[in-house]
């Protein structure tokens, strides 16, 4: 199993979400964070007047799946989170070594 | 008995079964005679009145039930309370009694309290501690010793009840504790049957300050004695009726004793009380609401029962008496609230205005209304007509409770709750405990709408008292969390609102047509609009309110779920808003509205995004940057300009040019092309015109600076716009600016379809001269639009989209200075002139303007003034101006064809490709 990392632009998270539903991915947990990455904060000059953004708010989703759904999800989400410009985020792929559910104690991939 | 729940027995009926089971169940493992037949709790008895109440007399002891058991109101997992009394020298019977009859019911799993005492152990317990002490007062006999228990109860009673003294303070405190502990889960969308406000708790409370203050806690005797009246009777006992029903299938559903009524739950339970999804009306949304009805009126029967109760010494009537001072003729205000003068009360409660004034007079004095008014006020309203509601003098006291922020909400809440409110908006009546069944609230509709509210009201409190004026990084201040810059923002919109009570009535009107099915939003702009008639608003006022409720979802869709840096976002957002003040509220309506949906529903997360999409919308709208600080800006630019232009010009002349320039320019200009442009106008001869052109690599455009003096002809903008129309120059964006020593320095952003790639020196020439010649009056505009009448555009092509409305919108109050007018408008080329001209027919004068074109739309903002230079704030003359410039606009936009573009070439730097307008201006 993986963990699938993505931090993504906040109004992409729907469309993300759709498209990844349309692939059979439904579960996930979403988190409202703020980074900085290659982007930097930056100071904006924005109409002459300077606007300072030190980070930048950005959307986290975190899915669990089976390894042979791992590139699927990736591509998925590469597609709907794109716009091209800088700031469209990061993708993390990170191994899982235990998945239970809480409710009933099953493990593994039946847990995700 | 489940099956008798099931099956629709009402709650009374199966507490009582189950009380009578426990009995039967206790008699039969003590070995007691009474119902030893009936074996199981499977038949129905009638109520449990053929049980002995106490079975054998056993000298020395006895088994007293205590708490809800003691009051036969068991749930199918209430704990079993159960005593055994004593009398001090039978303790060792008792405890032989207690073990073996415990040791069964705990193999049994029954959930039991237990306790061995004596009578004196017992009124020692009930002094130390008060939960003792209320579940003692309900003791009950089940079997045993009646003449011991008989001198427990005398005992307890003598030391307990039907005083004024400490019991009923420290009840009262208590019960007040705790809703303020819970305070707002009174409406919570999860609540707890039991310990929410207005829940059993709330019942038992009732009971035990009646208790201890009149001997009983009845309410059939309570109501014979005038503290009760019948219809309170009848609601408590229809809401107690409701949630044993309720707690019923709580603990049967659990199989535990749970409490808190989850979603899960009230879909199961609307189902067990026959409430059916109708059309947009979902089952469970009208069972909750019927959940909190009961809730709603508990609250109310205990608020003026415990106030009543408690009473006062008389040395604080006194005392109050003295301190309480009359108010707005008709009312008193005292320490308790506010409350009615004996002279005015049959004037209020007949008088509508001035029953709507007591809610505006505690608004005003940040008060509650006290519990016993309150209740007059909505027997007043019942038998009050509501067209008695629509005069003048009502809607001018509800217009002015609308105003000052600070006790709008609790006034607003109050006058809800006596339905007063109804009488003036009867919307409200439909959104009475409504619940919206989404995970997103916390609160009922109406709930929701009150904390809306207070926490707009909330944001005119004193933000930051530790940054003193002056102080600014001054160490040791008091440690105050420093505030986020989003938070700070939102206070200063707030702050900036002209028209607070129309923020607040939209706030009040946002969600009333919740639960009619359709779009919510769309259907209260339609109640918002009426209501802002019936309250005597005029035109310009209702048609914001109306916008306000129809778009009060827009501004938030668009920051969380749109890309802020996609300008049609932007210019939609715009659009819809169109004045800064609009802006402002739906800035604060939307952050009001999400942080009043429940705790925690707001994020500084999400109030980055908004703020954000806040300040470039308003920098459309304006034309000048909401910069935090302006001042501090306007410093930095005059030091980087000092630096700049030291060398070349010197203090005097420098002091004197600075002297002339505007704040609002300072702000959006970035500092080169101020000093750029200090050089040229210094160098400008009395009378005379220059005309500076530059061509903008980045963004495929040329940029033509036009200085000249203003006394020089009428209409200098109108006359360059007129130019560089006659020229076929479409203009993207244009900065006017006039300056306080006559200067005049515009500057205009076109493109020039004629060329692909970047016109040649010739052109700019050309364009310069022409400009030039018809400023200083040697070329007539109307010549040089004959010359190139082959630019003129043709007709209109009937296959273009429909073009969007022309938007003209007259603004007074987003400068102190100038009238300001925002136009919407499709773009066509030329436009700028035909606007420029429509402002001069209307006799104005532009003295600084910001156009800008995006996606086809020309956003353009004019601040103008009479040519007396006074702002323009005549009601008729401000809608003929409205009219008259849109009227100018349509007909050209419907005329002319979409403004034909040519490619543009491929622009070198994508950020300015993508159009962020940061760079564009003066940059070379």
């Amino acid at each position: 199993m993986k963990l699938v990392q993505a931090v993504i632009r906040p109004f992409k998270l729907e469309e993300i979400k759709e498209a990844l539903e349309e692939v059979g991915i439904v579960g996930m947990t979403v988190s409202e964070v703020k980074g900085l990455g290659r982007q930097k904060g930056h100071k904006e000059i924005y109409r002459g007047a300077e606007y300072e953004v030190d980070f930048v708010p950005m959307t986290k989703i975190e899915i669990v799946v089976p390894d042979r759904d791992v590139d699927r999800v990736l591509e998925t989400i590469l597609r709907a989170g794109l716009t091209g410009n800088i700031g469209d985020g990061k993708v993390f792929v990170l191994d899982v070594e235990e998945a239970i559910r809480i409710r009933t104690g099953e493990r593994g991939e039946h847990a995700v | 008995m489940e099956g008798a729940h099931r099956g629709g027995a009402t709650g009374p009926a199966v507490v009582r079964m189950l009380s009578d089971l426990a009995d039967r169940l206790v008699l039969e493992l003590a070995g007691l005679p009474g119902d030893a037949t009936s074996g199981g709790g499977r038949q129905r008895t009638a109520g449990g009145d053929g049980l002995p109440p106490a079975a054998r007399p056993s000298p020395g002891w006895a088994l007293v039930a205590l708490g809800g058991y003691g009051r036969r109101e068991l749930c199918f997992h209430s704990d079993v309370d159960l005593m055994v009394l004593h009398a001090p020298a039978a303790s060792a019977a008792a405890e032989a009694v207690a073990r073996d009859l415990f040791h069964r019911l705990w193999d049994l799993r029954v959930r039991l309290g237990h306790s061995v005492r004596t009578v004196r152990e017992c009124l020692a317990l009930a002094a130390r501690d008060l939960a003792t002490r209320t579940s003692l007062l309900e003791g009950r006999l089940v079997a045993g010793d009646a003449e011991l228990f008989d001198s427990l109860e005398r005992a307890l009673r003598r030391a307990w009840t039907g005083g004024r003294g400490g019991f009923v303070r420290e009840l009262v405190a208590e019960h007040d504790r705790i809703e303020s502990r819970h305070g707002s889960s009174l409406y919570a969308l999860e609540p707890n049957v039991k310990k929410s406000g207005g829940g059993l708790r709330t019942i038992h409370f009732l009971r035990w300050v009646a208790l201890a203050r009149w001997g009983t806690g009845d309410p059939a005797a309570l109501h014979a004695r005038g503290h009760l009246r019948a219809s309170e009777g009848r609601a408590l006992r229809e809401a107690q009726a409701f949630y044993w029903r309720v707690r019923n299938d709580l603990h049967l559903a659990a199989g535990r004793p749970v409490d808190v009524v989850s979603r899960d739950d009230q879909l199961r339970l609307a189902r067990l009380f026959g409430y059916a999804d109708e059309g947009p009306s979902l089952g469970v949304e009208r069972f909750m609401r019927q959940y909190y009805l009961h809730a709603t009126a508990v609250h109310d029967v205990a608020e003026r029962l415990l106030a009543r109760a408690a009473g006062k010494p008389r040395w604080r009537r006194v005392l109050d008496r003295l301190r309480a001072r009359t108010v707005d003729g008709d009312f008193v205000l005292d320490p308790d609230g506010l409350a009615l003068g004996a002279a005015g009360r049959e004037r209020v409660l007949a008088d509508p205005a001035r029953l709507v004034r007591l809610f505006a007079v505690a608004a005003r004095h940040r008060t509650r209304i006290q519990p016993g008014v309150l209740e007059s006020a909505r027997a007043a309203a019942e038998v009050l007509d509501d067209a008695a509601f629509r005069t003048p003098a009502a809607t001018a006291a509800f217009r002015e409770l609308l105003a000052e922020p600070g006790g709008i909400a609790d006034a607003l809440s109050a006058m809800h709750r006596s339905r007063v409110l109804w009488k003036l908006l009867p919307e409200f009546r439909d959104v009475n405990r409504l619940v919206q069944f989404t995970r997103a609230h916390a609160f009922t509709v109406d709930e929701h709408t009150f904390q809306v509210l207070r926490t707009a009201e909330g944001l005119a409190g004193v933000g930051r008292t530790a940054e003193s004026p002056g102080g600014r990084g001054a160490a040791g201040d008091a440690p105050v969390q420093p505030e986020s810059p989003g938070r700070t923002r939102l206070r200063k919109a707030y702050a900036e609102i002209r028209r607070k009570d129309l923020l607040h009535l939209a706030i009040l009107l946002h969600d009333a047509a919740k639960g009619r099915g359709g779009d919510h939003s769309a259907i209260g702009a339609g109640i918002a609009a009426a209501a802002a008639r019936r309250f005597g608003y005029d035109e310009h006022d209702a048609r914001l309110l109306a916008l306000l409720v129809r778009e009060h979802l827009t501004l938030g869709h668009a920051a969380l779920r749109r890309d802020v840096a996609d300008e049609k976002v932007l210019v939609d957002v715009a659009r819809t808003a169109a004045h800064p003040e609009a802006l402002r509220m739906l800035y604060v309506l939307t952050f009001a509205d999400v942080a009043g949906m429940g705790p925690g529903s707001w994020t500084e997360w999400k109030e980055e995004l908004l703020t954000a999409l806040y300040v470039r919308v308003m920098d459309w709208l304006t034309g000048s940057r909401e910069v935090a600080d302006p001042a501090e800006r306007v410093e930095a630019v005059r030091r980087e300009l000092t630096e700049r232009l030291g060398g070349r010009m010197d203090a005097a002349r420098l002091e004197e040019q600075w002297a002339s320039l505007r704040e609002r320019y300072l702000l959006v200009t970035p500092v080169e092309t101020i000093a750029r442009h200090l050089e040229w106008t210094a160098a400008l001869a009395p009378g005379d015109v220059r005309v500076e052109a530059e061509n903008q690599a980045a963004t495929g455009t040329t940029l033509y600076t036009v200085l000249a003096w203003d006394d020089l002809t009428p209409g200098v903008f109108a006359r360059i716009a007129g130019v560089l129309a006659a020229k076929g120059l479409e203009v993207l964006r244009a900065q006017v600016d006039t300056r306080r020593t006559g200067v005049v320095v515009d500057t205009f952003e076109v493109r020039d379809s004629f060329f692909a790639g970047a016109p040649p020196p010739e052109r700019l020439a050309e364009v310069s001269g022409a400009v030039r010649e018809v400023l200083l009056g040697r070329l007539p505009l109307a010549e040089l639009f004959e010359r190139h009448r082959r630019f003129r555009p043709r007709a209109a092509s009937p296959a273009g989209p429909p073009p969007r409305d022309t938007q003209v919108e007259v603004d007074n109050e987003a400068s102190a200075a100038f009238t300001v007018v925002d136009v919407f408008a499709e773009d066509r080329q030329g436009l700028l002139h035909v606007i420029a001209e429509a402002l001069r027919e209307q006799g104005l004068s532009v003295h600084s303007a910001r156009v800008a074109t995006r996606l086809d739309q020309a956003l353009d903002v004019f601040y103008v003034t009479d040519l007396a230079g006074r702002k323009v704030e005549d009601p008729e003359r401000v809608s003929a101006i409205e009219r008259g410039v849109a009227e100018r606009i349509d007909e050209f936009v419907l005329e002319a064809p979409p403004a034909v573009r040519a490619p543009a070439p491929p622009p070198r730097d994508p950020r300015a490709a993508r159009g962020h307008g940061r760079t564009v201006r003066g940059a070379s």
